[in-house]
């Protein structure tokens, strides 16, 4: 089934306040086949960089270009992609999932698009992120010293940082919801006993490493906590991917 | 005066092909790579299986000179070995990227081959004598006792039947973390570039441990990475000058001099994208998937998904000229990002040379151009020579012929005339392969009407795509890889 493309006239769109049908539904289309090529897993050959970019491109592109049409209310809250995001913290507030799905039509509707939104921004950071552990072979972070004479020969920096890809394969899922997460938000917003960014992060890198190296034992209260977390994370995962 | 794109006197016609004829495509017999060398005597390609195939051109008969003789096989050696790369659990491809043919220095040929990761330089010699003659050795090569040696020879040369052997001289490995999709042999003979996705590495051809990292985009933060790049090329006669393509559809032209570390460019080409047409795929559409310089080294063509652009190195706001290669696929995006068939990277080239003329021929279009009779009385005859230069050499002097080829799907290719802005279509396909067949023009139906002998966008083949072209260096013979074939075309001799 080819889809034309049509050429988007985005004036109208926004001046009109609502998107036509058309471009919608190729927007959509994009958005699944985009989503559809991140998820489908590695071959065992290096994907190529400039492909993912471009998909990674594309998907910020429609997450941009997926802003709230103009006059619609926000019915969810300030920040309802947040929302589904962190099970701790949301949980302490009462707004689960569940709740914010039963409701009044418009803020399902904005809680969807704000759900392919957050899976949207996951999907994007973390194509990203995973290339650059799988292709670098270690955390991206520190720019490796270079000067114009030195000599490129075993490249060093990936000697020590061996990741078991494989591992973190199984674990994307996970990873890919946690990166998003900006906790220091919810603090504000929630004031609740949240968790400081520190003590999230520490959480954060628990997690995957409970499912990979059991034998890893962090403090009893997390361990407990993450536990439950993951299914949730799982039932969570299904709905985003379903949607 | 007829162009390259049809006319009365000038036509394609076809030469030869190269390959198997079997519907069943093995993936390792797919070219990946063409390439002549500087004189056109060997054309050489690569395929997915790590294979350099090179091919001769043979002199042309005696009793037959208007025939041009054929390309037959030279050499065939195994270039790269596929590799696991133990560290990120990834295998290494041992697709041949590029080939590169080094200018020829004695009677040997050199070329650089290079895959995802490592880059080697061959040397291609013949050999036609050996030895005969040993004192420690037997004719058939076993060791003779010295103490059983009662008299000495000297060994003599006598001659073989002839053979090739390629040999690998330099292996320049282990600076590339990315996949290297570019090499570009500088003009000073003796240091090359290599360019991957984020990194551009400048090599001296005799030295393997070591290289100048020159370009460097890779940010801090990986998350952060929107663009890489995709082809880069070094002038063709100033050799501190390089300019380097991303996915972004930007061009960057780095001086050497300026700075050891060439992050921030002299110049930067960009064309302002059209508001209305902006689609989702405006971005992928304007990566740029190759960037070949001019033989003068004033102008260069890059092609992106669609077009290809013809850019003056003095103005960095829009190319001078563009060519659309298959518009029709413009509505037809979105089933092609569906199908990835929108990453699909297009070569492009320029004809032999920008200037195919006589110093003779030069004098005459310049007498009837410019009147220069009038000033040679006047001016002693080194003077006029240079002048005459200058003239021929002037950006607006027609020249002779200056046209541009790139691949289509369908196995089709493209050929735009840069003096007449005509254009063709032809195909590199079995039915049409009749010795010295002339090609028959091809044509895309894209309205609603299809005439006879045009096709449809919707039965274009996909699969057959041509996407590695080169054209002769000082000929009109063409060589043209379709999927596991290479078709060498030539003009037809009237």
């Amino acid at each position: 089934m080819i889809s034309k493309g049509q050429k988007r006239k985005l004036h109208d769109d926004v001046v009109g306040g609502m998107r036509s049908a058309t471009w919608e539904s190729q927007r959509q289309s994009v958005l699944g086949i985009s989503l559809d090529k991140y998820h489908r897993g590695k071959a065992l050959v290096e994907p190529s960089l400039r492909r993912s970019v471009l998909i990674a491109n594309t998907l910020r592109q429609i997450h941009i270009e997926n802003k709230p049409p103009y006059g619609l209310v926000n019915l969810a809250g300030p920040l309802p992609p947040m929302v589904p995001s962190n099970p701790c913290t949301h949980r302490e507030s009462g707004l689960g999932v569940v709740n914010s799905t039963s409701g009044v039509e418009d803020m399902e509707e904005v809680w969807m698009s704000s759900e392919s939104d957050f899976s949207l921004s996951a999907a994007v950071s973390s194509i990203l992120k995973e290339l650059d552990l799988t292709v670098d072979g270690g955390p991206g972070p520190q720019a490796p010293q270079r000067t114009p004479f030195m000599s490129i020969e075993n490249l060093p920096r990936d000697m020590g940082l061996k990741q078991a890809p494989t591992c973190y394969l199984q674990d994307v899922k996970l990873d890919e919801l946690f990166h998003d997460i900006d906790t220091s938000v919810f603090d504000r917003e929630m004031g609740v006993r949240a968790l400081s960014a520190a003590a999230s992060d520490e959480l954060l890198k628990y997690l995957p490493s409970l499912s990979s190296v059991p034998s890893t034992s962090p403090s009893p209260f997390s361990l407990n906590q993450s536990f439950r977390d993951l299914n949730e994370l799982e039932h969570i995962m299904e709905i985003l991917v379903e949607s | 005066m007829a162009g390259v794109a049809g006319g009365n006197d000038f036509q394609w016609c076809f030469s030869q092909v190269k390959g198997a004829i079997d519907e069943d495509v093995a993936e390792a017999d797919i070219i990946s790579t063409v390439e002549f060398n500087h004189s056109g005597e060997l054309l050489a390609t690569g395929d997915k299986g790590g294979r350099v195939v090179i091919f001769q051109h043979e002199q042309e008969c005696k009793n037959r000179p208007h025939l041009r003789g054929e390309y037959n096989v030279y050499s065939t050696f195994q270039s790269h070995e596929p590799e696991f790369d133990y560290l990120k659990s990834l295998e290494i491809e041992e697709k041949i990227n590029k080939i590169r043919w080094l200018p020829q220095q004695n009677s040997a040929h050199f070329l650089l081959s290079t895959n995802d990761k490592t880059i080697k330089l061959w040397k291609i010699g013949e050999r036609d004598k050996r030895a005969e003659g040993y004192n420690l050795k037997d004719e058939d090569g076993r060791l003779r006792d010295p103490f059983r040696i009662t008299s000495l020879r000297v060994p003599v040369l006598m001659p073989m039947d002839l053979m090739v052997e390629a040999s690998p001289r330099r292996v320049f490995a282990n600076a590339h973390t990315y996949h290297i999709n570019s090499i570009s042999v500088n003009s000073d003979h003796q240091t090359y570039l290599s360019a991957d996705d984020l990194r551009i590495n400048l090599w001296h051809l005799e030295i393997t441990d070591r290289s100048f990292n020159i370009v460097d985009i890779k940010p801090a933060n990986m998350e952060e990475l929107t663009e890489v790049i995709t082809a880069a090329e070094c002038h063709p006669n100033q050799c501190n000058v390089f300019v380097y393509s991303s996915s972004k559809g930007t061009i960057r032209l780095c001086d050497m001099r300026t700075a050891a570390l060439c992050d921030r460019h002299t110049k930067f080409f960009e064309e302002p994208e059209d508001p209305s047409s902006r689609s989702f795929f405006s971005e992928i559409i304007s990566s740029i998937s190759d960037v070949k310089f001019s033989h003068s080294g004033r102008y260069m063509m890059t092609r992106d998904y669609l077009s290809v652009k013809v850019w003056d190195l003095n103005m960095e706001n829009r190319p001078v000229e563009t060519y659309q290669v298959h518009e029709y696929l413009r509505s037809k995006l979105c089933s092609l990002y569906e199908n990835d068939c929108i990453f699909d990277k297009f070569e492009c080239c320029w004809n032999g040379s920008d200037r195919q003329e006589t110093l003779a021929l030069s004098l005459f279009k310049a007498i009837c151009t410019y009147n220069v009779v009038l000033w040679t009385t006047f001016l002693p005859i080194c003077k006029f020579k240079e002048y005459l230069w200058r003239i021929i050499n002037d950006p607006l002097f027609p020249s002779f012929l200056s046209a541009i080829m790139t691949g289509s799907y369908n196995n089709f290719f493209r050929m735009f005339d840069r003096n007449t802005r005509k254009d063709i279509t032809l195909e590199a396909s079995r039915e049409s392969s009749k010795p010295r067949a002339t090609l028959k023009p091809r044509k895309v139906s894209t309205g609603g009407k299809r005439k006879k002998d045009e096709i449809s966008v919707d039965s274009l083949d996909f699969n057959k795509k041509i996407l590695h072209t080169a054209w002769h260096p000082k000929e009109n013979v063409i060589a043209v890889a379709a999927t596991n074939n290479l078709y060498i075309f030539q003009d037809k001799i009237n």
